[in-house]
């Protein structure tokens, strides 16, 4: 860090000392949003149009975010829904039609596509493995998609799809992190972190980044996917649960009354507040405010949470059942936590792994239930966010960690009855809709075999930088320090902003 | 700041009015000093500069961080003869440097250094923190008071120097108040300025809860207050002194200093990265805690944790120490290759200790040179070939790993054991490797068939009539056969298999999958025989003296290892299969030797050979020397002394092992950093111009550890003093702890940090003990933490040290002194991890088998010190991850403190501080039978904040229960939960 001359810092330490004033007497005033509020006050802009008048339910007031405003700017999207197939599903059995390789199937690989390559499990010279499922074209558009996915192919003229993703990890945890975080190693901030330290929250009572997770296995990088590493612990993702309480500990303890609660709060309030006459330090400010916040987050964030509100109609759109472990129910739930201001929601279904190892991941076994729990899940959710006229500034994407070989695994040198592809990081397939994605389009191609992104081939860190584009953030300059670099989440490699996609 | 200078910007009248009034001394004053590359100018190329021209971008081949390559861009005496002034001076914007694009010109003040430094020599200086610390001379304070300053030394801080430390910071104040006060001289709030002063000493308790949180980690209770304020009163000053030996003498002490060692060195109890199954590495922490409670010097702390391994004679608790470099992630995902997340740990390791040890951040080398200081790609790899030899290989068995007794007081006996055995192993292993690799006894049979089951193709060497290899796709559970037929009369002593690389040259730098033999047979059909017979083998000797696993295994048809490269191969490994007796077999006997394979590593990897070449020995002389009477009787020893080894009850630790000579690795310059993309090798060695000329280049683990543990070094003992200085302020000298190098932050008082390190290594020979002793005892850290508005304004960061530390507890000391007052916590030092209550649904590891059993409520054990919380990567102890623990994937050099709703729903909600309420309610009873609820209140109060309410505050909680119809019990509970979130109990 630069050294400021003396006078140069004591200009700045007036100015801090102003600004500092002018957030305690809001603070005081009616604790407005402070859920973002941060150690160092010179940084703190306190509630941007937050109601004064200490409401319960302040759903208008917002909170700024702390990254380097000149990386933020206006975009079309005002927030993400990140909708992750954990174990990555197969594009040749979803959306990547390749009837050349049709032709090839139960055929020996040929050698150049095996030439240089690591792979996880296939081992020497692996057959290819053609097109499991019947495709065909919906829509004005034209986009094709497998008969797996009914419901999700009448809702593809609003959805871009980009063919040719490419990532540079083949392990799933490494993956998955590079999908999240833009680098393989565990320790760096996620994107709904980096996302909510520069944009803020748009309500105040409810953490401004959610991660919604579909029962089933956690996922491998666990907590690292929603971590927020070296940016303020803020900024980290708050999981929702969906047995339990919904936030952990956000529930009074069993004979505890709201009643009781706000008595012991106020007492608490004054004490603080005397104690912050004699010590005089801010953060003990911070502080109450905090436990405002906390107290307000009890009763919105198990509203939020109930989706047993929504209408039958509802309910049925998405397939969802109030009470159940569900990908279903966390759409319909990733609706309303962005409806009522969060700014990033993170959604992980899970058992996408289609080895062909076990029976209940292979293609021809638990695959197709995999596909059924998600396509009236998706298509509801595009539906519904269409029609509340959410979609225009809800960004929704979809994808794995990677794609899927178009050879049949052969794990151990052996081919098992159960059908199954070993990991691609060189083409798979990742859809968007909403936000400012022009919809209806399909970008970028895999070659005939459906193996390698052979037509403008796109990177993780060039869906990161788009993603923050839509969002109004320039990915250059969202940059924080750290270990003597200026970290960003589309690391240090060339990035490209998917110009093509945009609307 | 970015939104400050933004703020600047918009304000531009203020500003304009304030720079008028700050420029004019800053001039008058700029007459008689000098300007400073260090201090001065290279700030100034650091923030505008070194993003194009630094080690990474290397613009236009100019690098303004380095000497040479400055050289050529000015003109020394003659800033109007320096392209570089023509640059930052130009008014075109094709030419002006920074480009339009990049940043702003150069502001005025700025070119004005530059030239003012050019005329006067443009003498270059290295970073200050690359010299050696020269212990600076003690201000004298009276010296201070008769300088001409408008402040008083006495008017502006009310202590004298308790000792050295306060004499340099007071005079740091003094320069820094004088300047503030000449600034401002002329500006409306003069007078407030001048009432920037040091605060009094603190209270006696408010000290004490500080020296409490600071050295114990956690709070006084009401009766250690008590006793602690009486004995002020008997013996005053002194009581000080007798409280903090007392501190230091308590095994709290390196339970609580130990977590901020595991931050350091990322401790996990879990493996990290694809599964984060669990890992069993606790006796580290507890060696930690062990050697912070005996005050081991700090440079043997280093040293046995660098190198233990390598110390003769290797003692069981200083390769128990090295276990720090196997806290590194180890993916045991399926399909993962071990060489990628070998090298992965191993880049970790160099990173982790130059981050932790040298406050270097090296990692930048790792794809090039570094942006700022003289670091070469090159060095991060010579420097890697320090720690690249070792027998770890990301394996899940965690190897190689020491068997280290569960209670510590066995240790002796286990090494005296352990010792005995590696000497006798070693002794007989070298005279089984003479014989095993003694080129005249073995013979390579003159013609020899193969074949593979399972449709695994093997295809004959050329030339070579006893050597193939596999052809396309090697199948999982493959058995090899192998067939001669002797030509005469031969007795036959072994068998020698070589297990081979299938592209022997490139496997050294690029290393092959591995592979085992499961299970070897040796038949032979004699020429008048209708059947083959198995021979008996007695022995598998070995190409290493400590093994994974048992060569003998390879006898064993039930088991699936025994001798091999596990789990990739590098270069030729080799075993004889010894007979139990040479016997003579005839002419024209059909040899035949079966290779059975059934090892399967991370649902991917057959660990079945690539290429094999067979041999044997007719050397009945040989077989005599194998079998010579003090082999027989030092592998009879061996079963002895490790059968009374197993009698002590142990527990596994991963540790660092060098590999034998023969099988040791090259180190290559990976380009960009990427492990697949291999330049030339290098050899271990450190940057020459840090190690300093006189200083010759250490060549190996231990070696390196010694310069680093050294008194020549010149970063160890700073950045160690830094940190707990750091610890103990909240902030550190240098604060960015992590950063020592000419990018990080410069120091905010450069001679106490050289003072201290001087100290440490020199007076205290590296004992933090006595580090931590004066430092808490100095005047500094008793100054009342109190902060006026004028402090606060000038100095909100408290940089000038006028008010005494004012932090949030660490997370585990908010945890664990909500668990001492309420008298829940358990006593016992170290273990396995412990299973505290955790919120329903909160543990879901991805690996089943991973249970999380909590003690039932009442059970001593339900409670430990948080550090004995099981630590998993993937899943952290929330109330610990709320209040800002690491989650130790990599060096946490500091933690960044939050406050958050997430800590106030933890510490209201959670059954942790449910619990702890409600046992100091029920302490609240005990302790005051016949009291009235008010006293029983005010007992509370005392015991969590640690001092006496005033009356407005204990009006605040009379109104509280007033009108609470309720026992009084559950009111107690209440004002208990109330205290344990008032914001002083947080704070120390």
């Amino acid at each position: 860090m630069k050294m400021h001359s003396l006078a140069e810092q004591l200009v700045i330490d007036k100015l801090q000392l102003e600004t500092r004033r002018r957030f305690l007497s809001e603070c005081f005033a009616g604790l407005g949003a402070v859920w973002l509020a941060g150690q160092t006050l010179g940084q703190t802009f306190g509630q941007a149009n937050g109601q004064a008048n200490g409401e319960e339910h302040s759903q208008s007031s917002s909170t700024l975010g702390k990254g380097p405003r000149n990386a933020i700017g206006t975009g079309k999207a005002k927030r993400v829904i990140f909708l992750h197939m954990e174990g990555a599903p197969s594009q040749l059995e979803l959306f990547d039609y390749k009837p050349e390789l049709e032709k090839w199937n139960d055929k020996e690989c040929p050698q150049e596509f095996l030439a240089g390559k690591r792979f996880a499990f296939i081992q020497g010279t692996p057959k290819m493995l053609g097109p499991q499922f019947p495709f065909a074209q919906h829509g004005e558009s034209g986009a094709w998609v497998s008969d797996r996915l009914p419901n999700f192919a009448k809702v593809t003229d609003d959805v871009c799809f980009i063919k040719s993703m490419q990532t540079d990890q083949f392990n799933h945890g490494p993956a998955q992190l590079v999908v999240h975080s833009g680098q393989s190693r565990v320790g760096y901030p996620s994107m709904g972190s980096w996302v909510t330290w520069g944009l803020g929250s748009e309500n105040a009572d409810v953490p401004g980044f959610m991660v919604l997770l579909s029962g089933g296995r956690f996922p491998r990088a666990g907590n690292s996917l929603w971590s927020s590493a070296f940016l303020p612990s803020v900024y980290q993702g708050v999981t929702c649960r969906s047995q339990g309480e919904p936030i952990l500990n956000v529930s009074n303890p069993a004979n505890v009354s709201r009643q009781s609660r706000r008595a012991l709060l106020d007492s608490l309030e004054q004490l603080n507040r005397l104690s912050n006459e004699q010590t005089g330090d801010p953060e003990t400010v911070t502080r109450i405010s905090q436990y405002e916040m906390a107290y307000r987050m009890q009763v919105a964030v198990p509203e939020l949470m109930d989706i047993s509100k929504e209408s039958q109609e509802t309910l049925d759109l998405y397939g969802a059942q109030p009470g159940k472990e569900s990908f279903a129910n966390n759409c319909l739930l990733a609706r309303r936590l962005v409806e009522s201001g969060v700014r990033y929601v993170q959604l992980f279904d899970w058992g996408w792994d289609s080895h062909g190892a076990a029976k209940d991941e292979a293609i021809n076994e638990g695959f197709q239930g995999k596909c059924r729990d998600i396509d009236k899940a998706m298509a509801g959710l595009i539906t519904d966010l269409k029609r509340r006229d959410l979609l225009k500034d809800t960004l929704v994407v979809w994808c794995g960690e990677f794609g899927r070989t178009s050879m049949r695994e052969n794990r151990g040198g052996k081919v098992s009855e159960l059908i199954g592809r070993d990991h691609n990081p060189d083409g798979f397939t990742l859809w968007m809709a909403g936000g400012g994605v022009k919809p209806g389009i399909t970008y970028g191609a895999t070659d005939p075999m459906g193996y390698f992104a052979a037509e403008n081939p796109v990177q993780m860190r060039d869906l990161h930088a788009t993603i923050l584009h839509l969002l109004g953030i320039d990915h250059s300059k969202l940059t924080f320090g750290f270990q003597g670099l200026q970290q960003k989440l589309t690391g240090v490699k060339p990035t490209r902003i998917i110009t093509e996609i945009l609307a | 700041m970015p939104y400050v200078r933004r703020f600047l910007s918009t304000t531009s009248l203020l500003t304009c009015l304030l720079a008028f009034a700050f420029i004019c001394p800053k001039l008058a004053t700029a007459q008689e000093k000098r300007i400073s590359f260090r201090n001065d100018v290279r700030p100034i190329f650091q923030r505008a500069c070194f993003s194009c021209h630094g080690g990474v971008k290397n613009a236009g081949g100019i690098k303004l961080t380095d000497a040479a390559s400055l050289a050529e861009v000015i003109q020394s005496g003659s800033p109007d003869e320096s392209s570089l002034v023509e640059r930052i001076e130009s008014t075109d914007d094709e030419l002006r440097m920074p480009p339009p694009d990049h940043g702003h010109a150069l502001t005025l003040q700025e070119t004005r250094t530059i030239r003012r430094w050019i005329e006067e020599g443009a003498a270059w200086e290295g970073h200050w923190a690359y010299e050696p610390p020269i212990s600076p001379q003690v201000p004298n304070l009276s010296d201070a008071l008769t300088q001409s300053t408008p402040t008083s030394v006495s008017s502006v801080t009310p202590l004298a120097a308790r000792d050295a430390i306060d004499a340099f910071v007071i005079k740091r104040f003094l320069t820094e108040a004088q300047h503030t006060q000449s600034l401002v001289s002329s500006h409306a709030n003069a007078s407030e300025t001048s009432a920037w002063r040091m605060n009094d000493e603190a209270s006696p308790e408010q000290w004490l809860r500080r020296a409490y949180v600071s050295i114990v980690g956690e709070l006084p209770t009401f009766e250690e207050r008590a006793h602690f304020n009486q004995l002020v009163e008997q013996i005053g000053d002194n009581a000080y002194e007798r409280t903090v030996d007392e501190l230091l003498a308590s095994p709290r002490f390196g339970e609580h200093w130990a977590t901020m060692w595991l931050d350091q060195v990322r401790y996990a109890d879990s493996r990290g990265l694809g599964q984060d199954g669990p890992r069993t590495v606790w006796k580290y922490r507890d060696w930690v805690i062990d050697a912070l409670n005996r005050d081991m010097p700090y440079d043997e702390f280093t040293r046995l944790q660098i190198a233990g391994d390598l110390i003769e004679p290797k003692r069981l608790e200083s390769v128990m120490a090295t276990a720090v470099h196997r806290l590194t992630q180890t993916n045991e995902e399926g399909g993962t290759d071990d060489e990628e997340f070998r090298v992965a740990a191993v880049i970790d390791r160099v990173n982790t200790i130059w981050q932790v040890w040298q406050g270097q951040t090296f990692g930048c080398v790792q794809c090039h040179d570094h942006p700022y200081d003289p670091y070469r790609h090159a060095d991060y790899y010579s420097f890697m070939a320090f720690l690249n030899n070792t027998s770890d290989w990301d394996l899940n068995e965690e190897f190689p790993i020491r068997s280290v007794p569960v209670n510590s007081a066995e240790y002796a006996t286990a090494d005296a054991i352990d010792r005995e055995i590696e000497q006798t192993n070693l002794n007989k292993w070298e005279s089984e490797f003479a014989l095993l690799t003694q080129a005249s006894a073995w013979k390579a049979p003159e013609s020899m068939r193969v074949s593979a089951t399972k449709g695994t193709k093997v295809l004959a060497e050329a030339n070579k009539s006893n050597e193939f290899y596999t052809d396309g796709t090697v199948v999982r559970d493959t058995d090899f056969t192998i067939d001669w037929t002797l030509s005469e009369q031969t007795p036959l002593a072994a068998i020698r298999v070589t297990l081979r690389p299938l592209h022997p040259e490139s496997a050294k730098a690029n290393t092959e999958v591995g592979a085992v033999v499961s299970y070897l047979e040796l038949r032979v059909k004699r020429p008048d025989a209708s059947d083959f017979e198995t021979l008996d083998l007695s022995n598998v000797i070995v190409d290493e003296p400590e093994p994974f696993f048992d060569p003998l295994l390879s006898l064993d048809k039930r088991n699936q290892h025994g001798f091999g490269a596990y789990a990739r191969i590098q270069n030729d490994r080799q075993a004889a299969f010894v007979l139990s007796k040479a016997d003579s077999l005839p002419a024209g006997t059909q040899i035949q030797v079966l290779m059975q394979h059934r090892l399967f590593v991370l649902d991917a990897f057959p660990l079945v050979p690539r290429r094999v070449v067979i041999e044997y020995s007719d050397s009945v002389a040989w077989h005599q020397a194998i079998n010579a009477p003090q082999l027989t009787l030092a592998r009879q020893k061996l079963k002895e002394l490790r059968k009374q080894r197993n009698q002590i009850a142990s527990v596994t630790l991963p540790v660092m092992r060098e590999l034998p000579t023969h099988l040791r690795r090259p180190t290559h310059i990976f380009i960009r950093g990427l492990f697949l993309t291999k330049d030339a090798e290098v050899q271990p060695a450190m940057p020459q111009w840090l190690l300093g000329k006189e200083n010759p280049q250490p060549t190996d683990r231990l070696q390196l550890a010694n310069w680093i543990s050294s008194d020549k070094n010149p970063l160890t003992a700073r950045v160690h003093v830094n940190r707990i200085w750091a610890r103990l302020f909240g902030r550190g000298i240098v604060v960015s702890e992590e950063d020592f190098g000419s990018s990080g932050d410069a120091p905010s008082h450069p001679e106490l940090l050289d003072h201290l390190a001087n100290r440490f290594q020199l007076d205290y020979q590296w004992s933090q003990k006595k580090l931590i002793r004066s430092i808490v005892l100095s005047g500094t850290y008793r100054r009342d933490h109190a902060s006026s508005t004028i402090q606060r304004s000038i100095d909100p960061d408290n940089k000038w040290l006028t008010r005494g530390p004012r932090i949030r507890m660490p997370a585990e000391v908010v945890r664990d002194s909500a668990l001492r007052l309420a008298q829940l916590s358990d006593s016992v030092i170290g273990g396995p991890p412990a299973h505290p209550p955790i919120p329903q649904g909160v543990w879901k590891p991805f690996q089943g088998g991973d249970k999380w059993e909590t003690p039932a409520f009442g059970k001593h054990d339900r409670y430990r010190r948080s550090l004995y919380t099981y630590t998993k990567r993937s899943i952290p102890y929330p109330i610990l991850a709320a209040f800002d623990a690491p989650t130790r994937e990599f060096c946490t050099a500091r933690r960044m403190n939050s406050n958050t709703p997430t800590q106030s729903l933890m510490t209201l909600n959670d059954v942790t501080f449910v619990e702890c309420s409600n046992a100091i309610a029920t302490l609240a009873m005990k302790h005051c039978p016949e009291g009235t609820i008010d006293e029983r209140v005010v007992w509370i109060w005392q015991h969590i904040i640690g001092r006496n309410p005033t009356p407005s505050e204990q009006k605040i909680l009379k109104d509280y229960y007033a009108d609470i119809d309720s026992r009084e019990e559950p009111i107690l509970s209440d004002i208990a939960l109330m205290l344990l979130n008032h914001d002083e109990f947080f704070s120390n």
